[in-house]
């Protein structure tokens, strides 16, 4: 039944996986247990405090004074050039590894560091080119590294970037409960000197149980999510023609060790200096009053 | 800790917990560190176009011998991109999509389907049918959103054919993957040649690998969530002309969600709404396939 360029086979799952015959002589059918209602309902907070805390430990960590959280993710990217059909470019496996310090009364300063690989869409295998499906031209593909945020503090109130001028900017968040899961819709806007079409939004969930035991300070959430974005300068398109959008799903990890194996292997000889927090990035003072 | 303004209290242990906030202080808190364990992540391939068109069917749909029918219920959230300033995020929605299909042989699929969706307060989340344009300023009349007019496809191994189509088929990209103990289908679709410029959805949604690999289960439990961009509503009143401002614009949507066993399990708020409004779409609509197919299978 599957090929399996890289598929390791190590689990009897795999082996049934590969074995399609087996089921022609089983009684097929669709999984149809007792009808049980879906229980969808939106969440709220009293305390805008314990709101930001739930958020932090879902996104983050819930420390007492610094943390640090990985998440790993796959994200596709289209072309949406505005006067002709949108167009998939490219996928990237990426993470974001993101580095934070209480600095009281649920002020946290923020870092983080992107890094992402480019994937062709057709064989999954690394690239450094791509076909731009609109002008044809083959563009050579960087690495995506975000290196230069600037940071943020987030605290109840909403976030303020390190680069602005303390002017706080809301965050759209809502909890959400479906069945046994607990869900997290947010959206994100972009600082204060980024391009126009910029905005992100994500929806993170966690079994019930877990968000519940409140001594787990970092949730081990999945999530999928989307940006829309300007077009990157190497696409060479004409000023003013469309945008990107990427969306991405993947989880959040434990470690860096817990990067998969081609992308860690890849990480370790091209960038190591990227598996571990930048610290650094904490010297520089903050420009306002928190 | 948590006022819940529709939130049941059946399961009585978790919900206690969650309200019981203060319990937590007198633990220990800790992050949740097992031991590493290295992300299981591969693409999967499929030797056989049959095949893997009949796993994505498992999972998107049911992998039926004669009929069939799929009830997805999702929220999703409405951003607009005006092109020329910061985009906002517009209104939520609440929905479902009911499909109906049947196999022609060689596994080729008919599939007809409709969708409704409520519209919900970005802010109160209650059901609403107005909402105000952040573009323009202006208060709209958001209509419950409908789609009945879908004419249908042929899907197969090949890729899908629009029942309006001529019969020229449109490739699927879809691409399988593991990610430890789920199983995650990619898929990207584009639209029929009749329908505007700005429109592509794609969608992930992923099965524990245990029941994909349980061949004997047709249609798979899974969850998902999607994105697709697309053309202004004409309810939001959107300028048209060349240089105003967001004329050059479009929509987005983010979706999240479920497949369902029965309209029954449309969680309680929407079925009632459903059942009130529109009882006729809780059932599939056979008499779509009273229509001929315009061309050869």
């Amino acid at each position: 039944m599957f090929s399996r360029r890289n598929f390791v086979t190590s689990t009897a799952a795999v082996g049934a996986l590969a074995g399609a015959g087996g089921a022609q002589a089983q009684t097929l059918t669709s999984l149809e247990p007792p009808i049980s209602q879906v229980q969808s309902d939106f969440l709220y907070f009293d305390d805008p405090v314990e709101e930001f805390r739930q958020h932090l430990r879902i996104e983050r960590d819930l420390v007492e004074d610094e943390g640090e959280t990985i998440t790993w993710y796959h994200w596709i990217v289209f072309m949406i050039p505005g006067d002709r059909r949108p167009e998939p470019l490219m996928r990237y496996e990426g993470i974001e590894y993101s580095y934070f310090r209480h600095l009281g009364n649920n002020n946290y300063r923020i870092h983080a560091h992107n890094l992402s690989f480019a994937r062709d869409l057709k064989t999954n295998k690394f690239t450094d080119t791509v076909v731009n499906p609109i002008t044809g031209e083959t563009c050579e593909v960087p690495v995506s590294l975000l290196l230069t945020d600037p940071g943020t503090i987030a605290s109840p109130i909403g976030f303020r970037n390190i680069a602005g001028d303390g002017s706080v900017q809301d965050v759209f968040r809502q909890f959400r409960r479906e069945d046994n899961l607990i869900k997290l819709d947010s959206v994100r806007s972009a600082p204060p000197d980024w391009p126009a079409t910029h905005i992100e939004n994500s929806c993170q969930w966690v079994d019930i149980d877990l968000f519940a035991n409140e001594t787990i300070t970092s949730l081990p959430v999945h999530f999928c999510g989307h940006y829309a974005f300007e077009n990157y300068p190497w696409l060479n398109m004409p000023e003013g023609k469309g945008h990107l959008s990427g969306f991405w799903d993947g989880k959040k990890i434990n470690s860096p060790r817990e990067i998969p194996r081609e992308m860690l292997d890849r990480l370790e000889r091209e960038y190591p200096e990227l598996l571990h927090p930048r610290w650094e990035d904490f010297e520089k003072p903050v420009p306002f009053e928190i | 800790m948590i006022s819940r303004r529709t939130f049941t209290s059946s399961a009585a242990a978790s919900v206690g917990a969650l309200a019981g906030a203060g319990a937590a202080e007198s633990q220990t808190l800790t992050s949740l560190s097992p031991p590493v364990s290295q992300v299981q992540s591969e693409f999967l391939y499929y030797d056989d176009p049959v095949a893997e068109f009949r796993a994505d069917f498992r999972m998107g749909r049911d992998l039926v011998e004669d009929q069939g029918s799929t009830i997805t219920w999702y929220h999703w959230m409405v951003f607009l991109i005006p092109g020329d300033r910061r985009p906002e995020p517009l209104m939520r929605y609440e929905g479902i999509e009911y499909s109906y299909f049947r196999h022609l042989g060689n596994s080729n699929y008919r599939i007809h389907a409709h969708n409704v969706s409520f519209a919900r307060d970005l802010k109160t989340n209650k059901f609403t049918d107005t909402v105000v344009n952040p573009i323009t300023g202006e208060t709209c009349e958001v209509p419950v959103s409908l789609l009945l007019h879908d004419p249908g496809t042929i899907g197969g191994p090949i890729g899908f054919r629009n029942m309006t189509g001529g019969g020229r088929v449109q490739e699927v990209y879809r691409q399988f993957r593991r990610e430890d103990n789920l199983i995650k289908c990619d898929s990207v679709r584009s639209a029929p040649p009749d329908w505007p410029a700005t429109h592509i959805e794609n969608s992930c949604k992923w099965v524990p690998i245990d029941e994909f690999a349980n061949e004997t289960i047709t249609s798979l439990p899974v969850h998902f969530c999607g994105h697709y961009a697309f053309e202004y509503y004409a309810w939001l009143n959107m300028p048209k002309e060349p240089g105003a401002p967001g004329s050059d614009g479009h929509l987005t949507g983010f979706w999240d969600g479920k497949k369902l066993n029965s309209p029954q399990e449309i969680p309680r708020e929407m079925l009632d709404r459903m059942e009130r409004e529109y009882p006729e779409l809780l059932e599939p609509r056979w008499s779509e396939f009273d229509t001929p197919i315009p061309f050869e299978i």
